[in-house]
């Protein structure tokens, strides 16, 4: 259907496409400013002369950061609290979800509005915090993976998603005479294979990205992850010494300025991981928020 | 019938025989109810502190109860209203900046021909959800920077002194909302996108048949059409209208800026957990909980009956 167009709709178009453009480069450009800087030489950024490709270019920012024994060490923190916390969060919220998607389970509406509830009231931060800590969690790897482990969005999600495997599976697998956790984990989870991608993504970024726990919970600085590195060193402006731990004497630590291209730097080899899986993630991110949205 | 026939049957069957029957899928439920009890419904249990005088050697039980003392003594203190009126604030500013945002960018990105740019602009425009709190504040801080900042480098060039943005109270909150607005608006607008799909075609042919313009289109049929949803987007943030992210305020204040910048979050945190006055954390923190409780009650049933009335 072509509809001859008017002066007027070109014109519209005409700054719609470049109002919308500009939103676009708007949304990228300080991502491609932080990287610019990074590779940049100091004298270069101290002049100004950095604003959207590098200047002086050279790599010494990450040499520097690929040998701070601080940021090797809250990297490979990172990565165990991530998977760690992938894991205890696919668990609970699958033996949450799997239940609950069974209409023959008697107390699925109280089960259901037990969770729910979470959402609307909580205890806040004091009894939380006194709660992990009488567990023993405290400055432990447990307290940045166990407490967060359930999520009420994410797993009416997947609860969504269950309900539409036919009955006929699970009738057939208990004629064969398979028990619930059996049917769950051989027939309804490699049925559900691309939602859980979806969430594996999602938790994972989650956790890569999350700072209030470790902050909060976390006191050696041998156990912080990235994030609380990356804002001692972009935004507190220090870098400790290496393998100091962090207890009282951060007081007394030599505290130098930093060169701005070794914060641009850092704050892009923090970044690294999640553009790398960006892809992926934008894939299953539309379709997911969705199902959330819909059935939410 | 035989489903009929079958409830009918099940009625008279006692919860022992559903929990032998089910007893796996019990079971299997059991992990996210224990969990969910212990780190959420605990920590509910534990606000009773707000009105003892809680003790962490002698533990909550054995603490003393003092009624309503840290409620008074909270309400009472010109501090914690300053905090209050900073949230209200911060967040009313956010909301009245941040609702639109994803709104006029759907619209405009649902009027584009061409699916490739609609595509490749919808996907860059969520990528700024994914990065953490503190890489954004971090990249604020470099931007922002009085020495070495774009930003202060470009007025420089129209003969304007450098501006400390971080370091003065006043640029505390335009800086938050904007910082927001570029996190927040491509993954927002994804519900308006899925709202603009549900719209009719016919409806956009018929208008055509009777001339209407572009203009006339969008204010008669798109924007009734995601009418409902934007209501229910706007009511469901009033509910969250205390709730301001404790991460991004944390990592923004300064001690310089601490008059706007503190917020009932990091005000509970600072007062509560470093100053370790467990008691008077908790009690702010309920006041808090309790507020937002009701305002999502209320949010949630407004927006019930709004979506409702506005699909006839």
């Amino acid at each position: 259907m072509k509809i001859q167009r008017s002066m007027g709709e070109k014109i519209f178009d005409f700054f719609n496409i470049l109002l919308l453009s500009l939103f676009g480069l708007l949304c990228l450009y300080p991502i491609i400013y932080i990287t610019a800087m990074s590779f940049s030489d100091s004298w270069a950024i101290l002049e100004g002369k950095v604003w959207l490709y590098p200047v002086g270019f050279h790599l010494d920012a990450y040499e520097i950061v690929f040998s701070d024994g601080n940021i090797l060490r809250s990297y490979l923190n990172t990565i165990i609290y991530t998977t760690v916390g992938t894991l205890f969060n696919l668990t609970v919220v699958t033996c949450a979800a799997y239940p609950l998607s069974k209409k023959r389970l008697k107390g699925k509406h109280f089960f259901s509005l037990y969770f729910v509830f979470t959402i609307l009231f909580s205890g806040g931060l004091v009894p939380t915090f006194l709660v992990v800590q009488k567990l023993g969690f405290y400055n432990t790897i447990w307290a940045v993976t166990v407490p967060g482990a359930m999520s009420v969005f994410y797993m009416i999600i997947l609860r969504t998603n269950f309900e539409q495997v036919p009955d006929a599976l699970e009738e057939a697998a208990v004629i064969d005479g398979m028990s619930d956790f059996g049917i769950m984990t051989k027939i309804y989870m490699p049925l559900s294979k691309p939602i859980y991608a979806a969430l594996t993504l999602f938790f994972a970024i989650g956790h890569w990205n999350s700072f209030f726990n470790a902050f909060i919970y976390l006191q050696d600085k041998s156990k912080f992850p990235l994030q609380v590195i990356l804002k001692e060193i972009v935004i507190a402006n220090t870098m400790n010494d290496l393998g100091t731990s962090a207890v009282g004497s951060s007081a007394m630590e030599a505290t130098k300025l930093l060169s701005e291209n070794l914060k641009c730097a850092t704050i892009i080899v923090v970044m690294l991981p999640i553009m790398a899986v960006y892809p992926f993630v934008q894939k299953h991110f539309v379709k997911g928020m969705m199902i959330g949205a819909v059935k939410g | 019938m035989q489903a009929t026939a079958n409830s009918y049957v099940e009625k008279k069957k006692g919860i022992l025989y559903f929990l032998k029957r089910d007893w796996m899928l019990y079971l299997i439920i059991s992990i996210p109810i224990i969990h969910t009890f212990i780190f959420k419904y605990c920590p509910m249990g534990g606000i009773v502190i707000a009105f003892k005088q809680f003790n962490p050697m002698v533990g909550i039980f054995k603490s003393d109860w003092v009624g309503v003392k840290y409620f008074k003594q909270f309400l009472s203190d010109s501090t914690f209203w300053n905090v209050f009126k900073n949230t209200i604030l911060l967040s009313i500013y956010n909301l009245l900046w941040s609702t639109p945002m994803p709104i006029f960018f759907a619209l405009m990105l649902n009027e584009v021909r061409s699916t490739r740019f609609k595509k490749t602009i919808q996907t860059i425009s969520y990528l700024p959800y994914f990065v953490s709190t503190v890489v954004m504040v971090g990249i604020i801080f470099q931007i922002l920077s009085p020495t070495t900042g774009i930003v202060n480098h470009i007025l420089s060039l129209f003969h304007i002194p450098p501006i400390m943005f971080m370091g003065e109270s006043k640029w505390f909150r335009t800086i938050y909302i904007a910082s927001g607005i570029w996190q927040g608006t491509g993954y927002s607008a994804i519900m308006y996108f899925a709202a603009l799909t549900n719209i009719d075609q016919e409806l956009y042919e018929a208008a055509n048949i009777d001339g209407a313009g572009r203009w006339g289109r969008m204010i008669h049929i798109t924007l009734p059409g995601i009418m409902p949803i934007i209501a229910v987007m706007f009511l469901l943030n009033i509910g969250n209208v205390l709730q301001v992210s404790f991460e991004k305020v944390i990592l923004m204040q300064k001690p310089i800026t601490i008059d706007v910048a503190e917020v009932i979050n990091s005000y509970v945190y600072k007062r509560g957990l470093v100053g370790m006055d467990y008691s008077y954390g908790t009690a702010v923190g309920l006041f808090q909980s309790i507020i937002s409780f009701v305002l999502l009650i209320f949010a949630n049933k407004i927006s019930k009956k709004l979506s409702e009335t506005s699909l006839w």
